[in-house]
């Protein structure tokens, strides 16, 4: 969680640097902060949902994988599989926790980015 | 007499530092509406800060801007955001539209962020000023697809989208050839015209003989204003 949160604050980073002038430009024209970095935040979160997806995927993949794999047990001499426990509860907690995660590691770069004054980037523009 | 758009009462912008330093010092003025203020000055001047001052950019550090009657002193920066949606339109010296965007997408900007209309009613009024100012054809297209003068005749577009009071112009025809600046020219000045107030800073002693008003800057005070009459500017375009 915390190698991914960093991942996606170093993205928003990068992307919202990039981003400078059109914040500029979207703040000029009367955007309020908020809603510039909505959109930033709103980036995130979609970064967040595909990771997600792939996360889930990957982790049932990985789950039935475990479960094929058989072990010994001695009491009764036979060969067991490893047992797994299928919850779609788990998958919800796993995906929201991630997704709070993301959007919150977004929220500080694009914080710090839409609290640019327009004048400053409009000026160095010019 | 004539209803006051823009008022600057006793406007000061100083940038505070180991050397502090006055861009604006206490400048009184007030822009009626439907008229045509250039201002001008030397490099340095303080004509930029004023503009950005008068258009809620920049906040003084003391006096008052007064929009269509409302001050804006004590507003915080989301409500002084709002009255430059609602009541101000921008045009700069680079047109600054967004680049992943078609002229189209960028003249709705302004007009989704406001979120007053519906889709449709957006969609059709940003064709129509994209229309108005020749660029009908155009509408589908990224900047990097139009020429300066269409970059800046889409950039004039948005500034128009909310149907703003005052259009509030940096040095709009900077960067552009003689013939996109006689165009943006004419197209500023029928804005005006048609009513709304428009204030420009600019180096060109064309554009700026063909205001209203003409406000020289000097040390970031008014060294002279020059007032043309109506009757002047009819005969011109007559002839």
């Amino acid at each position: 969680m915390l190698t991914s949160s960093f991942a996606t604050y170093n993205i928003i980073s990068t992307i919202t640097n990039e981003k400078r002038q059109d914040i500029a430009i979207m703040k000029s024209l009367g955007m309020r902060e908020t809603s510039v970095r909505s959109i930033f935040i709103m980036e995130a979160a979609i970064i967040g949902i595909v990771g997600m997806i792939v996360g889930w995927a990957i982790g049932y993949a990985l789950c039935y994988g475990w479960s094929q794999i058989k072990i010994y047990n001695a009491l009764t001499g036979t060969n067991v599989p490893i047992s797994i426990y299928y919850s779609p509860l788990h998958y919800i907690v796993a995906g929201g926790i991630s997704l709070i995660c993301c959007t919150g590691a977004a929220f500080f770069p694009a914080r710090t980015a839409t609290r640019v004054h327009p004048v400053e980037i409009i000026r160095g523009a010019s | 007499m004539s209803e006051i758009a823009l008022q600057a009462v006793g406007l000061v912008r100083r940038i505070e530092g180991e050397v502090s330093h006055t861009l604006v010092n206490g400048i009184d003025l007030a822009v009626n509406k439907g008229e045509f203020v250039a201002i001008t000055g030397p490099s340095g001047s303080g004509k930029s800060s004023l503009l950005y001052l008068l258009g809620l950019l920049d906040a003084p550090t003391d006096g008052e801007v007064i929009i269509c009657g409302q001050p804006t002193s004590k507003l915080s920066e989301s409500d002084r955001a709002d009255v430059r949606l609602t009541k101000c339109g921008f045009v700069f010296q680079f047109h600054f539209l967004l680049p992943e965007f078609t002229s189209l997408d960028n003249v709705l900007l302004p007009m989704r962020a406001a979120g007053i209309m519906a889709e449709a009613e957006m969609r059709e009024r940003g064709l129509a000023l994209l229309d108005s100012l020749g660029l009908g054809e155009h509408a589908n297209k990224r900047p990097n697809q139009l020429s300066g003068g269409q970059r800046q005749r889409v950039a004039i577009a948005r500034a128009l989208a909310n149907r703003p009071e005052i259009i509030v112009a940096d040095e709009p025809t900077g960067a552009l050839d003689t013939a996109s600046t006689e165009q943006v020219f004419s197209i500023l000045r029928d804005i005006a015209d048609k009513g709304q107030t428009v204030v420009v800073v600019t180096h060109d002693p064309a554009l700026a003989a063909r205001a209203d008003r003409r406000i020289h800057i000097v040390d970031g005070k008014i060294a002279e204003i020059t007032e043309r009459g109506r009757a002047e500017l009819v005969c011109e375009a007559a002839s």
